[in-house]
């Protein structure tokens, strides 16, 4: 008998039995404990890339609009892409309803709500990123007017319909948020055309006024969102 | 270890979809039967957090339906569900794996062991949209044991499955019925004829049948309650 096959026998002699019980005990202690903020940078992961692109893409469209053109009055071309962007955000936070994955993430110990808040606070996060880089660049080219209903506006207000239609909605609001986001971005075209634009950018308290109503209106929508979100609704 | 479901009821506006139900379940495999419309999927959607009943409350060893912890012991198959297009049935495990809180290592680990018993090793790395409704299905039961769930709750488990996998499917459950409370919802009385420890009939929204003694002949049983030959 060689070494190896005497150490191989007398390992399997004097090796302890494994205790029956092992496995019930290490079920018993086993609990899954993923802290918030994990899971928070895990679902980071799963927003597809190009939502993270649409917001790149607004930016660098504004600043090139900014900085290239030199010309307060193409502004308006960023006022009508921001729309677009929202409606990407929004068709991820609503991704589920589209691909029927509700139940199974109601269903799950971080549920629907705190998945859609995550959502909210990943894509916000890089929207508030976005506008704090654009916002100060329009005050410089602006030479101290404040554009702010240029971004502001049409963000705030394509998000608030996109929100309410989703919320009325049950199941997929894709092609309504659309259609908002279209309807959005061809109003903003509009009263650059008619010259509102002028009056309201010229316009410091009317100006704060309506992104601070907006504002507003999107934290009461967002609050009745995640009531909804906290039931499945069949559709 | 039991589950409550005590006076529970579901309105959607002029139809009551489950009518003051009540039963305590244990350790063990329940099967709930009845015809399309009874009210099978709203009590399992209730019982598995999906749905908020109208009145009366679900708890598991005091826990709420609607808290966190109670989620925690749950495991659910929807009876339709579906996947994102990009997803392989690796990454909808380890998507439903973040969801359930469970740390990657050891979703890892626990996605390998359920692929196994499941049977899909193979096509892992697959997209899911290759799948056929069989393995789609097999999918679902193993999204729902991934956080060794002591509450499963199924709704027609087995459509999609072929014979074999059925019989394997109910081998499986009745592994899973030893040390859980296991309740599935079914239209194929032969599925629970061999498994159930206990079958409850709906009809109506309401339990017309709560018990195990149907004279060795469920389908018969349960063709007559409905025919109404039976009390």
């Amino acid at each position: 008998m060689n070494k190896r096959k005497l150490k191989s026998m007398l390992k399997e002699a004097f090796e302890v039995p494994q205790s029956p019980n092992k496995a019930r005990f290490i079920d018993k202690i086993y609990s899954p404990g993923m802290p918030l903020y994990k899971f928070i940078l895990i679902q980071a992961k799963y927003i597809r890339f190009w939502v993270y692109l649409s917001g790149i893409l607004v930016l660098l469209t504004a600043l090139y609009i900014l900085f290239g053109f030199d010309d307060v009055n193409h502004l308006w071309i960023i006022s009508s892409i921001i729309p677009f962007g929202v409606l990407c955000g929004i068709n991820e936070v609503n991704r589920s309803e589209k691909y029927k994955m509700t139940e199974i993430e109601l269903a799950t110990r971080f549920s629907k709500r705190m998945l859609v808040l995550s959502k909210m606070f990943i894509i916000g996060s890089v929207d508030f990123i976005i506008l704090t880089l654009l916002i100060p660049a329009f005050f410089v080219f602006s030479k101290g007017v404040f554009y702010g209903y240029y971004i502001l506006c049409p963000f705030l207000i394509s998000s608030y319909l996109c929100m309410i239609a989703s919320r009325k909605q049950n199941g997929d609001a894709t092609s309504i948020c659309a259609g908002i986001s279209f309807f959005v971005s061809v109003f903003f075209v509009f009263i650059e055309k008619i010259d509102l634009a002028g009056f309201i950018a010229s316009n410091m308290v009317l100006n704060f006024a309506v992104v601070v109503l907006l504002l507003g209106l999107i934290l009461n929508e967002c609050k009745l969102y995640l009531t909804k979100v906290e039931e499945f609704s069949c559709s | 270890m039991q589950l409550k479901v005590d006076r529970v009821s579901k309105q959607y506006k002029n139809k009551i979809a489950v009518d003051r139900v009540s039963f305590t379940l244990q350790k063990g495999v329940t099967g709930l039967l009845g015809a399309n419309g009874a009210g099978k999927t709203t009590l399992l959607r209730i019982i598995a957090n999906v749905l908020k009943p109208t009145s009366g409350s679900v708890a598991f060893e005091n826990l709420d339906s609607q808290s966190e912890e109670y989620r925690n012991y749950l495991g659910y198959l929807p009876q339709d569900f579906g996947y994102y297009p990009e997803f392989s049935g690796l990454d909808f495990l380890m998507y439903v794996a973040s969801l359930k809180g469970i740390e990657k290592t050891i979703a890892k680990r626990r996605i390998n062991e359920l692929l196994k018993l499941v049977n899909l090793e193979d096509v892992a790395k697959n997209k899911i949209k290759t799948y056929s409704g069989g393995m789609k299905q097999r999918l679902g039961i193993a999204q729902a044991l991934l956080n060794k769930p002591k509450i499963i709750v199924l709704d027609e488990p087995t459509a999609g499955l072929d014979v074999k996998e059925r019989a394997r499917f109910r081998d499986m459950i009745h592994e899973l019925g030893k040390e859980n409370i296991v309740l599935l919802s079914t239209h194929i009385v032969s599925d629970l004829e061999k498994v159930a420890d206990r079958i409850l009939i709906m009809k109506e929204g309401q339990i017309v049948y709560d018990g195990k003694d149907v004279d060795g002949d469920l389908e018969k049983f349960y063709l007559e309650m409905f025919e109404g030959t039976k009390e």
